[in-house]
């Protein structure tokens, strides 16, 4: 094909910026912003693959940046897709076409025991089946919104100490806070990474009970709402969860948006508390794992996913539209390896 | 017939008591809760269904049948015209050929000859389900199953948060369904619901009133002077998850008929409290003009351990347009 295939670095941003802010329409300072923070900051790097043509102009970009998790009580890293597009001229399906070869390239150089051993997509419709087919990836969950209308909160106030979640808390914030043996990891410099830079507007708090964090969340004002990025609790301290819910409302005079995909310990309590489950765009988010015993069908009752971990929205498309529907396959890979 | 001798081959009268059997060695051996089948209840779920029934046999090299792979097919309306739907249940195969996840052998191979049999133009157009963990693990890696959702169920637990009944609209508990519930059908099928499930009394008999078990009670909701049916609701004392529960098996209610709704739940939940049960459960398609209703009247959603499975074979049923149009309930499921 030609390309330039590299990973990507301080020096790209820019250009890559540029690039998915062409293709996306949206804002190329704010996306650079991001990216630069993605790219310099993380406490665990970024990944991601670059392709140039032979001019130097950008024409795809795969970047995944990365989650700490403790899956089926192995500690590790998982990435999830973000700032990634591939130019119109340049969506063409199948095995040889560039979405399929920046992939390829991606997997082989990010996706093993010393990179990340999971990545999350969360792909548009079109696009998951096709990357379903060729790249591997497993459906894991589709999403909906939790949501409360305002109105002041009449419940319990719940217990535990609120603190602030800035610099300060954040230096001294070392041991991660788990809610069980398949979730994220969360320390102080993941949650440095995740309100600063672009993101230090937004608002993180955490629960404390006799000096442990039992629970946090990050939020994210605007005058009429506030959307949740974050949100975690310890599953069995009930009242810690009612202190949660508790800061989380504040005045109650903002609707609250909860993004999730699938369950949450906190589910039940939030809807006492007067959220609602609504449907939303139902993304689907998907998983390509290296991880033995880690795929999406493992993964999907037990992984309680924030916004933060997975992203919100499709990503911009990558592949011609198609329709996946067709005649049943002879076999499945799988099962066409196998004879009676 | 494969190189081993296996053999591959439609259903046949004759066939039922070994298939039962079967069944129950299979799901009965590590659940306690397991409720036997018997050859009246194979001949109801496949024989007697107006739609018709799929099902295969694998049978070993002796003749002796040693996997089944079933399908409920389901007679659909879309968008004014006919077309089926196949659900897949009752895929097993005797645990003395199995080779496990590694080698799944005859398993997946009568499991592949059904989609090639069925999954054709004229017989389904999509075949779906509502595996279990354990199920959908196997269906991704060796059947093709696709995800169609992450599927919540509603729970009722205060039936006083309930509305009242609305006394100009009854519900009438029936034993059998009135012919006239084709023109509720026909009503909500044109003006709500671009792809469901036919509900003719045919089906809804055969369904509900004919069923083997008789675990079911339903109702009719008709206005006070005695006029057209508004709608319609099923409700039945069963497991679901790890539990017995209330379900709400069945709704099919006008969305402009506000007091057939009131009526209709008022009844399902005072045959759960009869049955000495506060929780009222429900399966409703999220996109439903029904799940924000019947969240409004109190139900609360929360995660099952059943994920939604639909695979298309017709380009006109891609997932996302089964997502936002196709109304589905626990009647188009086998679990209850």
């Amino acid at each position: 094909m030609g390309l330039n295939f590299a990973k990507t670095s301080d020096a790209d941003v820019l250009a890559i910026a540029d690039a998915f802010a062409r293709v996306t329409s949206r804002n190329p300072d704010s996306v650079a912003l991001q990216l630069r923070h993605m790219v310099t900051a993380h406490p665990l790097g970024f990944f991601g693959i670059v392709a140039r043509e032979k001019s130097g102009e950008v024409v795809a970009h795969f970047g995944a940046t990365p989650i700490p998790v403790t899956l089926l009580g192995r500690d590790g890293v998982v990435g999830r897709l973000a700032l990634t597009f591939v130019d119109p001229r340049y969506r063409v399906g199948g095995w040889h076409g560039l979405p399929v070869e920046v992939d390829s390239e991606f997997r082989e150089t990010f996706e093993n025991e010393a990179g990340i051993r999971a990545l999350l997509a969360t792909f548009s419709e079109s696009d998951f089946w096709q990357m379903r087919r060729l790249g591997d990836h497993e459906a894991l969950r589709t999403s909906v919104e939790i949501v409360r209308t305002p109105s002041k909160h009449a419940g319990s106030h719940g217990e535990g100490e609120v603190h602030a979640i800035d610099s300060t808390f954040c230096r001294a914030w070392t041991e991660p806070f788990k809610t069980s043996e398949t979730c994220t990891r969360r320390d102080g410099s993941m949650m440095q990474f995740r309100l600063s830079g672009p993101y230090a507007s937004d608002h993180g708090f955490a629960i404390k009970r006799v000096d442990q964090i039992k629970a946090c969340v990050v939020f994210r004002d605007s005058p009429t709402e506030r959307l949740v990025l974050d949100i975690a609790c310890d599953p069995i301290d009930e009242s810690c969860a009612d202190r949660l819910i508790h800061v989380l409302i504040g005045d109650g005079l903002r609707r609250i948006v909860i993004p999730r995909f699938g369950r949450s310990s906190l589910l039940l309590r939030l809807q006492r508390a007067g959220f609602r489950v609504h449907v939303g765009d139902e993304v689907m988010l998907s998983v390509r794992s290296n991880w033995p015993r880690v795929n999406g069908a493992s993964l999907a009752d037990s992984w309680e996913i924030s916004a933060s971990d997975s992203g919100r929205f499709a990503l911009p498309p990558i592949l011609p539209a198609d329709t996946a529907c067709g005649p049943s396959p002879a076999g499945t890979r799988a099962g066409s390896d196998r004879h009676i | 017939m494969t190189a081993s001798g296996y053999g591959i081959r439609a259903f046949r009268t004759g066939d039922e008591a070994i298939i039962v059997d079967m069944f129950n060695r299979v799901f009965g051996a590590s659940d306690p809760e397991f409720r036997p089948r018997d050859v009246d209840f194979f001949n109801w779920k496949y024989l007697a269904n107006p739609a018709g029934y799929h099902s295969l046999v694998a049978e070993d090299p002796d003749g002796l049948v040693v996997a089944h792979y079933g399908g409920v097919p389901i007679k659909m309306r879309v968008d004014g015209q006919d077309v089926l739907f196949g659900q897949n249940c009752d895929a097993y195969s005797d645990p003395a050929i199995r080779r496990g996840l590694r080698n799944p052998g005859t398993f997946v191979r009568l499991a592949q000859a059904y989609a090639s049999t069925f999954a054709i133009p004229g017989v389904d157009a999509v075949m779906y389900g509502l595996p279990v963990p354990e199920h959908y693990r196997i269906g991704v890696k060796y059947l093709d199953y696709w995800m169609l959702r992450t599927q919540f169920q509603l729970t009722l637990r205060h039936a006083d948060q309930l509305p009242d009944w609305d006394w100009k609209t009854h519900a009438i508990e029936v034993t059998e369904f009135p012919e006239d519930v084709l023109a509720l059908a026909e009503r909500l099928e044109s003006r709500h619901h671009r792809c469901v499930a036919r509900r003719d009394k045919a089906f809804l008999d055969w369904r509900f009133a004919s069923h083997p078990w008789k675990s079911y009670r339903m109702a009719v909701a008709r206005p006070g002077d005695g006029g057209d049916v508004l709608g319609l609701a099923v409700y039945s004392k069963a497991r679901f998850g790890n539990a017995t529960r209330g379900i709400l098996v069945d709704w099919y209610v006008d969305p402009e008929s506000p007091g057939a709704a009131q009526s209709l739940l008022r009844w399902t939940a005072e045959r759960a409290a009869q049955d000495g049960l506060h929780d009222l459960v429900t399966i409703l398609p999220p996109t439903s003009i029904w799940w924000e209703r019947f969240i409004q009247f109190g139900f609360e959603a929360e995660p099952t351990p059943y994920v939604m499975t639909a695979r298309p074979y017709d380009v006109r049923f891609a997932s996302a347009w089964l997502r936002e149009h196709w109304y589905y309930t626990l009647a188009d499921m086998d679990l209850v």
